[in-house]
């Protein structure tokens, strides 16, 4: 067979980042945004807050094989006003709401409590809610934190305003600073349908703390096994507000680790710690990012930092590595909030994405292969509102995914988003909600694959949108599996790895010798028609492609097909009475155990031997090279001793079973 | 468990603070525009503004290109036109409050002037008079509103002058922004004046309210007794008029015209004359009318659409005569005569408290007149029945008590649970509790706007959201979304969100709002999108730079809903796959003894076949069956040939072995050659054989 070259395209491909889905609005009863998660298998859910009667309630919309639920009240059986909605997300749209709502009044003050409900992969509608913490003070300030490690399996970091200072109370407490509040950061634990608090983490309870901003609430962060980490950011006795960080070892907190610097180059860091954001990656490889307050005389203020603990298998797990500064240089008016991602994968150390706003600019910096830290270069973009969040994500193959308020030309408020591509390629968009207008609490739910769901609440009060862009990583590489020896085309199955990420379910296509002989294949083996086969090593691939078109395409996995018995030849010198068999598989090789020649001159059925050199007349085996090239070709030969017609039958099988008969006629003179 | 959720107020300090603290980051208002101004001059001052429903023309009173009156802007062109202005060297004339309100489509403004503009029935040179002109014509034409029931000033024959004559100094006049009905044929005005509005000579005692049908010269007399022994009104004028007759309380005399006009709304006095009061009450209101600083004080409100017998009835009030429950001799003490506010109709010289008058509102520098929404069924009043003034929006429906027809727009951060007064708008209280001045609402009452210096407010709803001013300083804007539940603040300095609206006077100091400096006169369009006020700030916008007051315009809701087009940048290319130039052989033996041999092609070409094989050891290799086809798909794929022994050789295939032989494959396409070849086996089996295969 000649080999030769032409060019497909695998069709399909399309947009990967799409034009936001707003799920609910304009409304005037729409009221505050909660937040967006995202599994691992690309479902996910978005949660917010809807008047109902003149009472704000908890609302959410299902991320469900790519396309989006109806609204769907999360709190049914709660009667009071809600408020923080948080959301964890699990495979087949699982997902799990935490929010906060009065529980009683309490000598003529309401007290709030945070409350949970899941929906299951088979329920048709949030479960009755459970009780987290029956007392979280007055519920401001509260700003849960949610992370689901598993089906069941999820933890929430939350602060409590314990006393605020207010005048006429007496107290012993001391206000560190004015505004500062008493507050306890919490954390509670979900195992199977179960809630266990773990009690305040924080680590001076006799401290005040700095009062609730849209940047100081706690985070949590959670591996694969479980395992996680929460920060929060609280004065030392300094006065200045620091972040502080803790493992969590089941229903375990670790000691406290100091994150943020006190000091810089011998100089005291006296500004706050103002802002801050957590990621964890599968092995709870911890990065924290955190800025020192800008407009402030403090060494390092409005700078970046990041400190990380190691993945959980290492030595030094319970160790930071100390600040860095992760600014890639000081930015004129100082940085804005830092978001930051985390995969195992890359790097020397995994790898991570770092993303802040550098003036109206998005700035973002990664790991290197060395395991330091490095600026991605980047065209400029849209121009940011200075001091907005950016939201990050980081794709295990390479690339990542960061998302910043900004304008457009005509100075509308809009997203901007920029995805980078496993493949260098980058794709920018600067999109916005049905409608346009202001935008507010830009949140992220990660798949952990590089994709990633941006919510945002866009227009005023009174017109707000509920909008999630759903910005997808291409399926993660994935590995084919074909059988490791030769074999019949009836046992040439293929199999593969599922491919993580995408958006919604992802089909795969099986291409051999670069031909798609299946494609829209929902499982992950594949027997080929024998026809499509035919004979020969052949390179398979399965081409993986999501919902909106992108595409992984496997490396190609060998797979040795042998259709064909094996070639038989006989040759005749007649004038001596001599003959001589000649049998080769190309392929898979003979099987010369199996094998015999009867000469049919009463002489016992005889093997084979290994010839030492080619065997000309059959010449397939000789041309096509490669493995089948090298099997050695047997031959026999056998001279009759007296004249007269005989009947030479040769049973020939090759190492996959493929069995021939022939059988000669030889007239010996 | 109790839980008060619809709205819970705040009275700590520093639950205030938290209901200020911004919620929602992105909730601004802007950008201002300034209106006062032609394409090549600022207008020297610019003052009581007054935007048509259609949001195209917005009426002014100042002064520009050295004319002093009343203008009109059109805001699609630029162009500003005089509606009544003369040269701001000539004195007299123009009163100082000119008061323009506009017609829906910006043809008709009314205005109060002194000057005769249609000196055939205005022929009384000293007196103010109340014009409409129409802005359709060049010069515009003007119509004499306050002029005598049934005289047309338009016919053509000789008539006596239609123009109400006046007993004494003062006039006819009217307020600013509400006096004009949307189709600009019905005008309220007031007269400060004793006139022959009935029709006789000094008949009607000054201090009345009127309303003026152009179309049909109608002039109906609006304030009117009430009989209190039937209940039902007469035809007379309130003696000792229904407006205050007090030069210091200039802003509590006018009346609201609804746009649809049929209803009217004023800031009344002599309440017993007018309207049923409780038994009590009407003790407590002759004492402060007769002893008091100033006479006690209600908003007042008619329907005169309904007739000549349309009650007036009561905004507020400290009692509810007319609540359900309430026994005809109820005093106040019944808990079901009270309206929202007992105290009003208590003895208590409120009036002194604040300088101003008793009852509803005390303030002199407050605008007392309510605003009425298009239809007039929905009233925002200003009014300090407790503490500082605020903002009340009153639903004048049918069968709803006053307690449950009123609605809170604002409160002010108390200072004294006990004296709920003390302190008020006092200079270092004002950021909770400084005073209200002026307020607007939109035609369907869904949005109202009112005026103060005030930065914390105790209610939420509405939520506060947006940045507070960093600092203290003029009187601001603030518009209620009763949709959104919202409050926001419209008036900002250009720099910042966070910039309050700022001013220094003559000699540097900045200025403050504590007497209502700042934003005023605010005025929605028919839609409530776009809100026109006037304001002392000469921060508002970039080059304001005449150190006065000035017109602005902002869309409200222009910012919440633009958006650009979404730019996606295209993904990264298409993947390529190699697909290689192969040929893919298999063969089967078929029943009959032929062979199916199915090759794979990569593209479109033709395809042979042929089967060569011996039919012994030691004969020649001959050809023993060939086929061909052409491969139509562009792409390529499976195509079958079936290889057919040769007739004379079919029944070989019929043998035991069969026929082993050799097929040589090729594919070509143009130039292009594939050749491949394969063992295929001719040998019938299965039925056609009679054996197994």
């Amino acid at each position: 067979v000649l080999a030769g070259f032409s060019l497909v395209a695998v069709p399909g491909a399309r947009a990967l980042i799409t034009p936001p889905v707003t799920v609910d609005g304009p409304s005037p009863s729409i009221l505050e945004f909660g937040d967006v998660a995202m599994a691992a298998d690309g479902s996910g859910g978005v949660v917010y807050v809807k008047e109902v009667d003149g009472v704000p309630h908890v609302f959410a919309c299902r991320l469900i094989e790519g396309e989006w639920s109806g609204s769907l009240r999360v709190d049914w059986d709660q009667p009071y006003a809600a408020s923080q909605p948080r959301i964890a997300a699990g495979p087949k749209g699982e997902l799990l709401v935490v929010w906060v709502t009065p529980i009683a009044t309490v000598h003529g003050r309401t007290r709030d409590a945070l409350f949970s409900a899941s929906y299951g992969p088979r329920a048709n509608g949030f479960g009755p809610s459970q009780l987290i913490d029956s007392d979280v003070g007055e519920g401001i300030g509260v700003d849960p934190s949610l992370t689901a490690t598993a089906p069941g399996q999820a933890i929430v970091a939350y602060r409590v305003i314990t006393f605020d200072f207010r005048p006429g109370i007496f107290t012993t407490a001391v206000q560190l600073r004015p505004g500062d509040v008493m507050a306890d950061i919490r954390l509670a634990r979900l195992k199977d349908d179960r809630w266990s608090r773990m009690g305040a983490v924080n680590r001076n309870p006799e401290a005040s703390m700095r009062p609730p901003s849209p940047f100081n609430g706690p985070q949590v962060a959670a591996g694969a096994d479980g395992g996680a980490a929460v920060a929060w950011q609280e004065p030392d006795q300094s006065g200045a507000a620091r972040i502080l960080l803790r493992r969590v070892f089941g229903t375990t907190p670790g000691p406290v680790l100091e994150a943020s610097p006190t000091s810089w180059e011998g100089q005291p860091v006296t500004a706050d710690a103002d802002s801050f954001s957590l990621a964890a990656s599968p092995f709870a490889q911890v990065r924290l990012a955190m800025r020192v307050a800008p407009e402030s005389s403090s060494v390092l203020s409005g700078r970046i930092l990041l400190n990380s603990l190691e993945p959980n298998f290492s030595l030094t797990a319970g160790t930071l590595t100390g600040a860095l500064l992760a600014d890639a240089g000081a930015v004129v008016g100082g940085a804005g909030p830092p978001g930051v991602a985390a995969v195992d994968e890359g790097g020397g150390e995994g790898s991570m994405r770092l993303g802040f706003l550098a003036g109206t600019q998005l700035r973002l910096i990664e790991v290197d292969d060395e395991g330091a830290l490095t600026g991605v270069p980047a065209e400029p973009g849209p121009p940011a509102r200075p001091g907005g969040q950016v939201v990050t994500t980081v794709n295990p193959e390479g690339g990542g995914l960061a998302a910043y308020v900004a304008s457009d030309v005509e100075g509308n408020p809009a997203v901007a988003v920029r995805q980078e591509y496993p493949s260098g390629a980058v794709q920018t968009a600067l999109l916005h909600a049905r409608q346009g207008g202001p935008i507010a609490d830009l949140t992220i739910g990660r798949s952990g694959g590089g994709d990633g769901l941006i919510g945002f609440l866009q227009g005023e009060l009174g017109h707000a949108q509920v909008a999630v862009e759903r910005a997808t990583a291409p399926p993660a590489s994935f590995k084919v599996t074909t059988p490791a020896r030769w074999v019949q085309p009836r046992e040439a199955k293929v199999h593969w790895d599922g491919s993580a990420g995408g958006s919604g379910p992802v089909r795969y296509a099986v291409l051999i010798a670069g031909r798609v002989v299946r494609s829209g294949l929902r499982r992950h083996v594949f027997l080929p028609r024998p026809a499509q086969l035919g004979t020969g090593v052949k390179p398979v691939r399965v081409l993986a492609t999501d919902q909106v078109g992108q595409q992984t395409l496997s490396r190609p996995a060998k797979l040795r097909v042998d259709g064909e018995a094996p070639l038989v030849g006989l040759g005749v010198r007649a004038r001596r009475g001599r003959v001589v068999v000649r049998v080769v598989d190309p392929d898979s090789g003979l099987n010369a155990k199996r094998s015999r020649v009867s000469f049919g001159d009463g002489t016992a059925p005889m093997r084979l031997r290994r010839s030492r050199g080619g065997v000309k007349t059959l010449s397939r085996a000789a041309r096509k090279g490669g493995e089948g090239g090298r099997n050695p070709a047997y031959r026999l030969s056998h001279s009759f001793e007296r004249g007269g017609r005989y009947r030479v039958l040769v049973r020939a099988c090759d190492k996959v079973g493929n069995r021939i008969v022939r059988s000669f006629e030889v007239r010996v003179r | 468990v109790s839980v008060p959720i619809a709205r819970r107020a705040c009275a700590a300090a520093a639950c205030a603070a938290a209901l200020a603290a911004p919620t929602h980051a992105a909730a601004e208002i802007g950008p201002i525009e300034l209106v006062s101004k032609t394409t090549t001059e600022q207008a020297l001052e610019a003052d009581e503004t007054a935007l048509s429903a259609d949001g195209r023309y917005l009426a002014f009173s100042g002064s520009i290109g050295g004319l002093r009156g009343v203008f009109r802007k059109d805001l699609q062109t630029g162009a500003v036109v005089p509606v009544a202005a003369k040269s701001s060297l000539e004195g007299g004339g123009t009163p100082e409050d000119p008061a323009p309100s506009i017609s829906a489509d910006g043809r008709y403004v009314s205005f109060t002037t002194g000057a005769r503009l249609d000196e055939d029935d205005d022929d009384l040179p000293a007196t103010a008079d109340v014009y409409v002109a129409d802005m359709s014509s060049s010069p515009p034409g003007y119509e004499l509103v306050s002029a005598r029931d049934g005289c047309d000033p338009a016919d053509p024959l000789p008539h006596a002058p239609c123009g109400l004559n006046y007993v004494g100094g003062g006039g006819s006049e009217v307020s600013g922004r509400t006096a004009l009905s949307a189709d600009g044929r019905g005008v309220a005005f007031f007269t400060t004046a004793e006139s022959d509005l009935g029709g006789a000579p000094g008949d009607t005692p000054a201090g009345q309210i009127a309303l003026r049908d152009l179309a049909t010269d109608r002039t109906t007399l609006v304030s009117v007794e009430r009989d209190s022994a039937s209940g039902q009104m007469t035809s007379l004028p309130v003696a000792g008029g229904t407006i205050v007759d007090k030069p210091q309380l200039s802003r509590y005399r006018g009346a609201a015209l609804s746009a649809d006009g049929t209803t009217v709304a004023w800031l009344g006095t002599h309440l017993p004359a007018q309207v049923p009061l409780l038994a009590d009450e009407k003790n407590v209101i002759a004492e402060e009318d007769s002893h008091g600083i100033t006479p006690y004080v209600e908003p007042l409100w008619r329907r005169v659409v309904d007739g000549p017998l349309a009650p007036t009835r009561r905004i507020v009030g400290g009692g509810d005569p007319l609540a359900a429950g309430c026994a005809p001799t109820g005093t106040l003490a019944d808990p079901a005569c009270q309206a929202p506010f007992p105290g009003l109709s208590v003895l208590s010289g409120r009036g002194s408290l604040t300088s101003g008058s008793s009852g509803w509102l005390g303030p002199a520098e407050v605008d007392g007149i309510p605003q009425l929404s298009a239809d007039g069924r929905t009233v925002a009043v200003i009014g300090n029945p407790i503490g500082s003034t605020n903002v009340f929006l009153v639903d004048m429906g049918d069968g709803l008590s006053r307690r449950q027809a009123l609605d809170e727009i604002t409160r002010e951060v108390p200072l004294s649970a006990t004296e709920p007064a003390a302190g008020v708008n006092a200079q270092a209280n004002i950021p909770v509790n400084g005073f209200v001045f002026d307020v607007a609402i939109s035609a369907n009452g869904q949005r109202v706007a009112f005026v103060t210096a005030r930065q914390q407010f105790a209610l939420s709803p509405p939520r506060l959201i947006g940045s507070p001013p960093s600092s203290l300083g003029l009187t601001e804007l603030y518009l209620v979304d009763r949709d959104a539940e919202t409050l926001r603040r419209v008036t900002h300095g250009y720099g910042e969100f966070t910039e309050a609206s700022s001013a220094r006077n003559s000699q540097g100091e900045a200025q403050n709002g504590i007497n209502g400096l700042g934003a005023r006169s605010p005025s929605f369009d028919g839609n409530g999108a776009l809100l026109a006020f006037a304001s002392d700030a000469a921060n508002l916008v970039e080059g304001d730079g005449n150190d006065a007051k000035d017109a602005f315009l902002v869309d409200v809701d222009a910012a919440s809903t633009a958006s650009g087009p979404e730019e996606i940048s295209p993904g990264p290319r298409r993947r390529r796959l190699k697909r290689r130039w192969r040929l893919t052989l298999s063969a089967y033996s078929l029943p009959d003894g032929r062979v199916r041999l199915v090759a794979v092609v990569p593209a479109a070409g033709r395809l042979r076949a042929a089967a060569w094989g011996k039919l012994g050891p030691q004969v020649r290799t001959r050809r023993l069956a060939k086929a061909g086809k052409r491969a139509r798909g562009k792409a390529g794929g499976p195509v079958k040939l079936t290889l057919g022994l040769h007739p004379p050789l079919g029944s070989l295939a019929h043998t035991k072995e069969g026929v082993y032989a050799t097929a040589r494959v090729s594919f070509r396409r143009g130039h292009r050659t594939l050749r491949g070849k394969l063992q295929i086996r001719f040998h019938a089996h299965g039925r056609h054989r009679g054996g197994a295969r």
